[in-house]
């Protein structure tokens, strides 16, 4: 009976850990350059340093550090005046090419974003 | 007749006189030892044979007592001297037909005295000839062989003459000089005399006549001609002892004159000297009087084109005295009529005079020697007119003309006191009437001396035209180094400006164009100096001009009254006293004085005891190296202009200006008790004692207004008001220093209703700032004890709202003329400043709220404006704002920033400070208690509204024990939610996140727990046309057997339209967000970026 059980629990945890590691990785490298989002129109742009900007047509926006974890991308804005301010932004990438992308924000996975690289 | 002529005709008279006596002598030694007339006539041509030096007949000579008893008579007939010159145009010389003289035969016989009583001349006439080459024919009488003299008289007897009768007649004389073209002619002269003549005394009548005579001069340089005839001189002659007594009347017709080619005649002449008597003794003439009365007709003159008349001409004198050099006139009038005067000149232009009746009175007098004159002179003018034709005609007329002058001459000094007038004279020139029949008159007495090197016209002097009358007076010396030197003063009180204006010929009353001035003029002005041969030396000068009733307008456009206003400029300065340079001082005064501006905008003013004053040294300087000093002051002024009045009490301006290092330097102080001013019926200023000291140095080369004028200002005001709102703005203080370097504000201290401010600070490098060669630098302070905010913004609200219904109007307009968008300019914070603001307001009340100690920094520097770490404290909350607006350059967006925290307030404080919260949070208002609130924004601005791309903020809400509904409601209704007994209505903690990122707003999950109820809310939405949203509830722990979540999505429109549609019930979410070791990633990250806002918008509290 002990052994059944500790099977069991053994084989719910393997599933748990396979279910766990659904998270599956996205190419970095497709993520550099600069991308148009069809929802809000902005240009994200995403270099290779870890920096990047979302800007309107006429290049005005923001500057920002990106982090990609796997297909957890982290958006830090980072303030174009003085004062200290918060600006974070934490995507999911559901889909990745070298051309094209989608993704949603945490906590708002019923709207996905779309991208072209221009 | 020239002096050669002379001399011939005395040596004539003496020859002619010698051979007479000769005769005579002969005559009577004959007649005492022969008495045949025949014998008589032989001795006496042998004797003229002998004694003649030329050849004579004589006729017949006899004696008579018959014919002439009791007296011998000795006569004489046919003596014809003959004249033996050649070139002589007559044979005869002197021919006499008859000669007859008395004597008292008794005397004769037994005094062997020779008593001439009668002399009879009769048919006379005498040739003198001198040729052309000088040659005369009386020169045998002075040259040739001399003959011998006369004989003593070897008898006993004596002449002597007691004449009773002397009767000549028929006199003719020609006398023809070739040599000087000279020639004369005397015709019919007779003369009867009858009376007593001896040698002591003389009582006889005269009568003489002439019937003409004629004489003329013609040669290479002289053409005269003379004719006079029928001359006639009657009168009686009395002599006794020294005592003379006569009277002559002398008359004189048709004569003619000629000098070349001017010529003279007179028709009639009438000379009366009656009652004329005097002594004539050893020491000669004395005591002689007499009176006088010429009258002469029908005078004409003409010369050169020119030609005078006058039909009557006379000299009448009631006494004419002279005795030892002193001469009295008394009565003496000279009168004429009808003259007539005319000349052209060689370019044809006519110049002609009349002169109805012309009469001159005068009394008075003299010495012969001129060392003494006092005389009175009346002359009246009747009837003149004068014109000139040619090309520029003149003409001048009066009916009459009155001069009036009295001259005393005393040894050196001459006074003369002329007073002339007319009741009318008329002067036209060129057609334009300059003069219009007005009244003239003239009184200037004046004193000098025979050299005529100094006068004095005197005080009292005057010129009186039209009713205008003008004193002046002057005094000095003539030659010299300077051609006139002295004083000159004018004088008027009472001139008629109307009349001054009116009497301005219309020719030239265009220089007047769009003046208009009436009123009364006065004038005293005074001038000392000198006229030189190379100009004018002014040493004094003083002018005063005093205005009554002055009305003056310029152009429609200004206009001056005042009852009273006086003006002097005094040379040189007698303030500004500098030796080496020309000052002046100016003084202008007004009681009353009324100004006013018509143009778009009206102005006007009203001065009372108005006083102007300035000095100036340098007058011939350029305005570089001059110097001024000038005072304004007035008691009271009020002006309008538009809608703005004001008025200013007892108001003091005084102002200097010296040139430094090629500049102009200028100091000014003003300053009034009382100032008034008031714009529409909305706004007023009132300002007591106040006084304002403001230096300036002038740079002409500077550009920049203020760079030029360099000033220096010290403004200092005790006491003020501004009625501009409900409540007068009350400066209870000011007090400021401004220069280019260094602008302080040293005081200034403002109530408005409850509110009280107090400002002061440093501004620095305002000139190197204009220059942009510097930075504008400064600390400037704020202050307040207490700012009703809530008043002043119920005060302030609305003010402008024409401006702002103007833009919109004005951007309305743009739209309906095609534009798209309107481009509105932002304020451009400017570059080159470096300002500090620091604020310390101990007490602002808002609404019913109290806040303390609100003090921040705003900072303006280098294009960015800070509003720095603004805080405040109040029973509801403290609060720190800090915002930033930057302009990096006109090009550029404007950039704005804030930082916003309220510490500790209360949520129903939050709301009512910033009811926006509601709008962003909406159950927050369902809470009480306090909570912390947090803000952080920042954007670029277009058109003063977020560009959307560069929008980046977060906020964030903490509460504690927040009470959520009444708490009997609450009880109510605890038991009905399943609560539990001890359930109170609080909720534990609240965290709201939100961020704002472009145009998405995400609320981050929060939770709201109470008792046995725990919810998490969170929702985002996106700042687009539709304001598109999504909210969701999840209750997550409930003591209800399911959990359940409520999601409304859709846009704001649609939702409000039917919100029903738009509700989904959903599974409940973030359930364990709160619980950290059953977290998942997703909730991580969620807690991640709320803690990452929380703490970054925490991060920024001071």
């Amino acid at each position: 009976m002990n052994k059944s059980l500790i099977r069991l629990i053994f084989a719910f945890s393997a599933v748990a850990l396979l279910f766990a590691g659904c998270k599956k990785d996205v190419d970095e490298d497709n993520l550099i350059g600069r991308w148009r989002c069809e929802n809000d129109g902005y240009y994200y742009t995403f270099l290779d340093d870890g920096s990047g900007r979302c800007a309107d047509s006429r290049d005005r926006g923001l500057n920002f550090s990106w982090d990609l974890d796997r297909d957890n991308l982290t958006i830090n804005y980072s303030s174009n005046g003085d004062i200290p301010k918060p600006g974070r932004e934490e995507w999911i990438i559901k889909k990745l090419t070298s051309t094209y992308m989608e993704a949603y924000e945490v906590g708002l996975a019923d709207i996905t974003y779309k991208f072209e690289k221009q | 007749m020239n002096r050669k002529a002379k001399k011939a005709l005395k040596i004539t008279g003496i020859t002619l006189g010698s051979i007479l006596g000769l005769i005579i002598i002969a005559v009577l030694l004959v007649c005492w030892t022969v008495f045949t007339p025949g014998r008589l006539t032989k001795v006496a041509n042998k004797a003229i044979d002998k004694y003649a030096p030329c050849k004579v007949d004589l006729e017949r000579v006899d004696l008579t007592l018959v014919k002439t008893y009791p007296f011998l008579a000795f006569r004489l007939n046919g003596l014809l001297v003959y004249d033996e010159m050649e070139t002589s145009p007559s044979d005869t010389l002197l021919y006499i037909k008859e000669f007859t003289v008395t004597t008292n035969l008794k005397a004769l016989l037994k005094e062997k005295k020779i008593i001439l009583t009668n002399m009879l001349l009769d048919n006379v006439q005498a040739n003198m000839f001198v040729d052309a080459a000088g040659h005369s024919n009386i020169d045998f009488l002075t040259s040739g062989e001399k003959k011998e003299k006369e004989t003593d008289d070897s008898s006993d007897l004596d002449i002597y003459a007691d004449l009773q009768k002397i009767t000549i007649d028929d006199i003719n004389a020609s006398y023809i000089d070739l040599k000087s073209g000279t020639k004369a002619n005397l015709n019919n002269l007779g003369i009867n005399l009858k009376g007593l003549l001896n040698y002591d005394s003389l009582d006889a009548n005269i009568n003489a006549k002439i019937a003409g005579v004629k004489a003329s001069i013609k040669n290479d340089s002289t053409d005269i001609d003379a004719r006079l005839n029928d001359i006639k001189l009657k009168g009686t002659l009395a002599k006794h002892k020294d005592n003379v007594t006569c009277g002559i009347t002398f008359d004189l017709k048709n004569t003619n004159a000629s000098l070349g080619e001017m010529k003279a005649a007179i028709n009639d002449l009438k000379l009366a000297l009656n009652n004329l008597s005097c002594t004539l003794g050893k020491e000669g003439l004395g005591n002689l009087k007499t009176d006088l009365n010429l009258t002469v007709s029908d005078i004409k003159y003409a010369n050169q084109g020119m030609q005078a008349n006058t039909n009557h001409f006379s000299v009448k004198a009631g006494q004419v005295a002279f005795n030892d050099n002193n001469l009295d006139l008394k009565g003496l009038s000279i009168g004429s009529r009808d003259i007539d005067f005319e000349m052209s000149d060689t370019v044809g232009s006519k110049t002609s005079a009349t002169i109805d009746n012309l009469q001159l009175d005068v009394n008075g007098n003299l010495k012969t020697d001129m060392s003494v004159i006092n005389t009175s002179v009346n002359t009246s003018i009747n009837g003149i007119g004068f014109k000139i034709d040619g090309e520029s005609p003149m003409a001048i007329s009066s009916p009459s003309i009155s001069l009036k002058a009295d001259a005393l001459i005393d040894k050196d000094d001459i006074a003369l006191t002329p007073e002339l007038s007319t009741p009318s004279i008329n002067v036209n020139i060129g057609g334009d009437e300059l003069v219009p029949d007005w009244s003239l008159s003239l009184f200037a007495p004046l004193t000098t001396n025979k050299s005529f090197n100094r006068f004095d016209v005197l005080n009292g002097s005057n010129l009186n035209v039209n009713g205008q009358k003008i004193g002046f007076a002057a005094n000095g010396t003539l030659g010299g180094s300077s051609v006139v030197k002295g004083n000159a003063s004018v004088k008027a009180s009472n001139l008629d400006i109307d009349k001054l204006v009116s009497m301005i010929p219309d020719k030239y009353k265009n220089v007047l164009d769009g003046i208009d001035v009436h009123g009364i003029l006065g004038l005293d002005v005074s001038v000392k100096g000198a006229v030189k041969q190379d100009g004018m030396q002014l040493d004094k000068a003083s002018a005063n001009v005093s205005l009554a009733r002055l009305d003056a307008g310029l152009k429609d456009s200004i206009f001056a009254n005042a009852n009273k206003l006086t003006a002097k400029v005094q040379y040189p300065s007698q303030i500004a006293v500098d030796p080496n340079r020309q000052t002046a001082d100016v003084y202008l005064n007004a009681d009353d004085l009324k100004l006013s501006l018509i143009d778009s905008t009206n102005i006007d003013a009203a001065l009372r005891d108005f006083a102007f004053s300035a000095s100036v040294v340098g007058l011939t300087d350029t305005i570089t190296e001059m110097s001024a000093q000038a005072d304004v002051a007035f008691s009271h002024l009020e002006a309008t202009m538009d809608t703005i009045s004001g008025s200013l009490d007892n108001t003091s301006i005084s102002a200097t200006m010296t040139p430094v290092d090629g500049t102009v330097a200028f100091m000014a102080r003003a300053a009034f008790d009382q100032l008034e001013a008031a714009m529409g019926q909305n706004m007023g200023a009132s300002l007591s004692s106040t006084s304002v000291v403001a230096m300036a140095q002038y740079d002409q080369t500077k550009d920049d207004i203020l760079l030029k004028w360099n000033p220096n200002i010290k403004f200092t005001l005790d006491e003020g008001s501004l009625d501009m709102l409900e409540e007068p703005v009350e400066i209870d203080n000011l007090d400021v220093d401004f220069t280019l370097g260094h602008f302080n504000i040293n005081d200034c201290r403002v109530s408005m209703g409850n509110s009280d401010i107090m400002f002061w600070g440093d501004v620095y490098n305002i000139g190197a700032f204009i220059e942009k060669t510097g930075l504008l630098t400064g600390e400037l302070f704020l202050e307040s004890d207490h700012v009703d905010v809530t008043q002043l913004m119920g005060w302030f609200s609305g003010m402008g709202n024409e401006e702002t219904q103007e833009a919109v109007q004005e951007a309305a307009d743009k739209i309906e003329e095609g534009a798209d968008t309107i481009t509105a300019s932002p304020f451009i914070v400017p570059k080159g400043i470096d300002l500090t603001l620091y604020t310390n307001l101990a007490e602002i009340k808002y609404n019913d709220h109290l806040f303390n100690n609100v003090g921040g920094d705003v900072t303006i520097k280098d294009g960015v404006a800070v509003l720095q770490e603004l805080g405040f404290s109040s029973d509801a909350a403290e609060m720190q704002l800090t915002a930033i607006y930057k302009t990096p350059s006109p090009q550029d967006d404007p950039f704005i920033e804030l930082d916003f925290h309220l510490l500790d307030i209360d949520i129903n404080e939050l709301i009512s400070l910033i009811p926006s919260v509601d709008s962003i949070v909406p159950m927050l208002k369902s809470f009480s208690g306090h909570a912390n609130f947090h803000l952080a924004a920042e954007t670029y601005l277009e058109n003063n509204m977020p560009i959307m791309s560069t929008l980046l903020g977060a906020a964030a809400i903490e509460g504690k024990d927040l009470v959520v509904l009444d708490g009997d409601v609450f009880n109510g209704i605890k038991r009905k939610l399943l609560m539990s007994k001890k359930a109170e209505n609080k909720i534990d903690s609240i965290d709201v996140e939100l961020q704002v990122i472009r145009n998405k707003v995400t609320l981050y999950p929060f939770r709201i727990h109470m008792d046995r109820y725990t919810a998490i809310v969170d929702g985002r939405h996106f700042i687009n046309k539709d304001l598109d949203c999504k909210y969701t509830v999840s209750l997550i722990e409930t003591p209800l057997p399911i959990r359940l979540g409520v999601k409304v999505s859709g846009s704001l429109n649609e939702i409000a339209a039917s919100p029903i549609k738009h509700i989904r019930i959903i599974r409940p979410q973030y359930k364990k967000l709160y619980n950290p070791e059953k977290r998942s990633d997703t909730d991580e990250m969620v807690m991640g970026i709320k803690d990452h806002i929380l703490e970054t918008l925490k991060g920024n509290v001071r």
